[in-house]
């Protein structure tokens, strides 16, 4: 808990720098940096499959009603 | 063949086991694993870098396997398979060339060193990306694939030295805590949850390629409509 604390407090003041950080806590920021990049590209990734595979649907069901309606 | 709602059901399934644990693997990464005494928090990097660079060489395995598969047996649902691998392999390699160096900056004081293992897993990254940048270019479809399958069989060669490349030659990464000398290792904590991480990448290794997957049939049942239309 007490690092989930720490985590919060050098979140909020991460523009800040008010506080200098507690010798095991240091490089909070990178870490912060390395987690937020890993997680943007596999979230990134994600939504760009479920986007492209919904456009996919989307024109397979066009065709389908426009061959239909021939 | 299973219906359309049972494979929802399935996918809805392998998703939410997949996201449980993440969560779980998060815990154990942030709240359950003592911090590493001689790099402090900035260690449990190594927890998402590692596995990413196992499993980046598992995709690009697969892609190896199923471009001899395509070569022999030339059906290109193989060649499929290989690409999306491939194109997943790069993404887990992207992570790794990123989380490196933010990991190096506060412990190495250098962003990047041109050393053995740094420079062969950009050397890696750069075959891959090519791969998928000839699939792209080249018009004609049987001879793309057969063309990329080489391709990946001969880019494959750079996977053994990127994991050798440390032990080979003298190198500013660390030196193996997995299957290495006598003096590497792991403290059982630190092991429990790297392994533990390790499962839970693998596992979204194979969510990610079922995704791409199911997105390269429905590409193929597109084009097949299209030439039905097309023919009618």
């Amino acid at each position: 808990m007490k690092f989930l604390f720490i985590l919060f407090f050098r979140l909020t003041t991460f523009f800040l720098q008010t506080e200098p950080a507690p010798s095991s806590m240091k490089n909070l920021n990178f870490l912060f940096a390395a987690y937020a990049i890993v997680w943007l590209l596999i979230i990134g990734y994600l939504f760009s499959l479920s986007r492209r595979q919904k456009k996919l649907a989307q024109e397979i069901e066009m065709l389908k009603h426009g061959h239909e309606a021939k | 063949m299973p219906t359309d709602n049972t494979l929802a059901r399935r996918t809805n399934i392998f998703l939410s086991g997949t996201a449980l644990l993440m969560l779980v693997n998060l815990y154990n990464i942030f709240i359950a694993v003592p911090t590493e005494s001689s790099m402090g928090i900035i260690q449990r990097i190594f927890y998402f870098h590692v596995p990413s660079a196992f499993v980046a060489f598992l995709a690009f395995g697969v892609t190896f396997v199923y471009s001899i598969r395509f070569l022999t047996k030339r059906k290109l649902w193989h060649d499929r398979v290989a690409y999306c691998s491939a194109e997943i392999g790069v993404i887990f390699t992207t992570i790794v060339l990123l989380t490196g160096p933010i990991w190096a900056r506060p412990v190495w004081n250098v962003w990047w060193t041109w050393d053995a293992r740094l420079t062969s897993t950009l050397v890696l990254w750069f075959i891959y990306v090519g791969y998928m940048m000839l699939r792209s270019y080249t018009g004609d479809e049987q001879r793309g694939a057969r063309f990329a399958a080489v391709f990946a069989i001969v880019g494959f060669v750079d996977v053994p030295i990127v994991y050798l490349a440390n032990r080979l030659w003298r190198t500013l990464h660390p030196q193996p805590v997995i299957f290495g000398g006598s003096d590497s290792g792991m403290s059982p904590p630190i092991r429990n949850v790297f392994l533990f991480s390790l499962v839970t990448f693998l596992g979204l290794y194979l969510l990610l390629l079922f995704y791409r997957l199911r997105l390269e049939r429905t590409q193929l049942e597109l084009n097949e409509l299209k030439r039905d239309v097309a023919y009618s």
